[in-house]
């Protein structure tokens, strides 16, 4: 896994609900931060979508998982973009 | 809308009126199923017979258990039109356990005795056990290929007085009131929303509210369905990942009305794409209810969607309730929705609202909803003294307000004062027209939903560490989300709350009410405030909370 996505996904998190990133690690789970509903869990990935420029197809599906599950997927996605034609 | 002919009666109607305009049309992922009203005389007519070869007769009742379908509209129609009683209750989300979370609808099942379950065949199990030694019969959705409409009889004649359907609240056990209108309410109810909205057989309603809210289904699907208009409808879960497919269907079927909880204003507006190019200035009017319609918000949406159409004049407030089926009342359309500032000091210690001038510190913005709707009658019961306007708890009454809930005698008696219903809500009244600044009930109102504290408080009882009767649930308005936050306070040994333990709280209130906490704080023993009668002093813990700067 590429470790900058790590670091993107989890600087992401802590800006978006204000908190310190050496507080998020893999196992971090929504229940953990303050104010992760659904709501802005689609907030956060707007602004992952935006900072690593893809399109999360299953927004929802993603919420249901651990910071880790969320860091392989965007470095699924990002694996496999093609560029655009 | 004859009262006789009830919701079947207008189904059969346009049907034979407007045959091929579209009854529903329906998201389903990338593709857009479409129902002419012929075509869903038809498929209630399936429902019917499916559920009257299920043994299903008059005055039984049905439960609906579906996420986003059409067999939900047609379940629902199919049990009517054998003058059944349908009830829709939410499925539980990817995130809860059906096992765990069937079982808190146990008493609910228990109430209304269903003869039929409609649901997906992989949940059926799951609710059966919930409905521990009741016997009933469970139709899977999406209904087999083979039930004939044919044999579904004639639509049943379903005398004045006599329940369309049950619509619960959202609290849970032992709190949970259903509402039961008859033909005759719901008739009254379209009968005076209508001409305040100027609905008819043209409109188009863009949705993406969950039927078992009133607002989706009153506003939704029977209102819509009285008038002969169109529903577009939309998966909720969808929409809250993704609040632009609303953008997009008002633009792509040009739809002209829009019902919306407060935070979904608010929601639209922040994750609002910054390509959107949609055409939103067909929309006659987006209606604001189900929770406070902030003055902010609405001027923000307004602003930040001016690029697309949308204009003040589109946005009307209302004042909206189960118990008066749905809408009280509702602004006029103006050029901006109006707001009045009035003083907080004068709001909060005197009862009084005392106008102000725009931008003076220490006042609060309220908007106005409007008039009562014909029909209703609405008071304020204020104790407050002084100068300015009576603040205090809105009551009503009239031709579509509700006579009590449904199989629960207890809180219909505390429900009333002198005839009129206490709503619970506080505001006061300038000219005619109702402007809602608060409320007395414990009720948390979180993405348009009402939770309620103590049943908030009772599911964080359930987890491991932490003290039953030491909880303290309230909300703290929130703008930047348009909705309230819900705090949890929980009383701990040591005052400290493990990573472990939070999760627990957060997962046992989810599990149950299907929202999440914003914030579960821990506190130490002795440090939730008690009232003299020893129930838990909400409203001082909150202030307590919000001065020592926890609110952040």
């Amino acid at each position: 896994m590429n470790p900058d996505i790590s670091g993107v996904v989890i600087d992401v998190i802590a800006e978006t609900f204000g908190v310190s990133a050496s507080e998020i690690a893999r196992n971090t789970v929504a229940e953990d931060i303050d104010g992760w509903d659904s709501l802005a869990h689609t907030m956060l990935m707007i602004r992952l979508e935006k900072r690593l420029g893809v399109r999360v197809p299953e927004r929802v599906a993603t919420m249901a998982r651990d910071v880790g599950a969320l860091i392989d997927l965007m470095a699924d996605i990002m694996g496999s973009r093609r560029p655009p034609p | 809308m004859d009262p006789s002919t009830g919701i079947v009666g207008s189904l059969l109607h346009h049907a034979a009126r407007t045959p091929w305009r579209p009854f529903l049309i329906l998201r389903r992922g990338r593709y857009w199923q479409q129902y002419s009203y012929k075509e869903a005389v038809v498929e209630t007519r399936r429902w019917a017979a499916a559920l009257r070869s299920a043994g299903v007769a008059a005055d039984q009742h049905v439960t609906i258990a579906l996420t986003h379908c059409a067999d939900i509209y047609f379940a629902f129609l199919g049990a009517v039109w054998l003058g059944a009683v349908p009830t829709i209750i939410p499925f539980p989300t990817p995130k809860q356990d059906p096992s765990l979370y069937w079982p808190e609808y146990a008493d609910l099942l228990a109430e209304l005795r269903p003869s039929a379950l409609v649901t997906y065949a992989d949940n059926a199990q799951a609710m059966r056990q919930a409905l521990g030694g009741i016997s009933c019969a469970v139709l899977e959705a999406p209904l087999a290929r083979s039930a004939e409409p044919e044999k579904a009889g004639d639509p049943a004649m379903i005398a004045a007085g006599r329940p369309l359907f049950v619509q619960y609240s959202s609290g849970t056990t032992g709190r949970r009131k259903g509402v039961a209108p008859d033909a005759s309410l719901l008739a009254a109810h379209a009968a005076a929303l209508g001409p305040a909205l100027g609905l008819d057989g043209t409109d188009r309603i863009a949705s993406w509210l969950p039927l078992y809210h009133d607002m989706g289904l009153v506003g939704c699907f029977l209102t819509p369905l009285s008038f002969g208009s169109t529903i577009i409808a939309l998966d909720p879960f969808e929409w809250t990942a993704d609040p632009a497919i609303l953008l997009d269907a008002i633009e792509r079927f040009r739809a002209t009305l829009v019902w919306m909880p407060n935070f979904a204003f608010r929601h639209t507006v922040r994750t609002l794409p910054e390509d959107a190019a949609y055409r939103l200035d067909t929309v006659r009017a987006f209606v604001s209810s189900a929770e406070p319609c902030r003055p902010e918000t609405m001027a923000g949406f307004v602003t930040a969607l001016s690029h697309l159409g949308v204009r003040g004049d589109q946005i009307r407030p209302c004042y909206g309730l189960a118990e008066a089926v749905l809408a009280a009342a509702l602004a006029p359309p103006r050029p901006q929705p109006r707001t009045l500032r009035v003083d907080a000091v004068a709001l909060e210690q005197d009862a009084r609202a005392r106008v102000v001038r725009n931008g003076k510190s220490g006042s609060r913005a309220f908007a106005s909803c409007g008039p009562a709707l014909r029909g209703i009658e609405l008071r304020i019961a204020s104790r407050g003294r002084g100068v300015g306007l009576p603040v205090g708890e809105i009551e009503l009454r009239g031709s579509h307000c509700f006579q009590g809930y449904f199989r629960n005698s207890a809180a219909t008696d505390t429900a009333f004062r002198d005839g009129w219903y206490r709503t619970g809500d506080i505001g006061f009244i300038e000219g005619d027209e109702l402007f809602v600044c608060g409320r007395t009930k414990e009720i948390v109102i979180v993405n348009g939903r009402n939770l309620y504290a103590p049943d908030v408080e009772a599911a964080a009882g359930e987890a491991a560490g932490v003290k039953p009767g030491r909880i303290c649930a309230f909300g703290v308005e929130d703008e930047e989300i348009g909705t309230e936050r819900l705090i949890v306070l929980v009383e701990t040994a040591d005052g400290q709350a493990s990573r472990t333990l939070i999760r627990s709280v957060k997962s046992a209130i989810t599990r149950r009410l299907q929202a999440t906490p914003h914030r579960v704080v821990a506190v130490p023993p002795g440090h939730l405030v008690k009232t003299t009668s020893g129930k838990m002093h909400r409203a001082e813990n909150r202030r307590r909370f919000l001065q020592d700067g926890a609110g952040g």
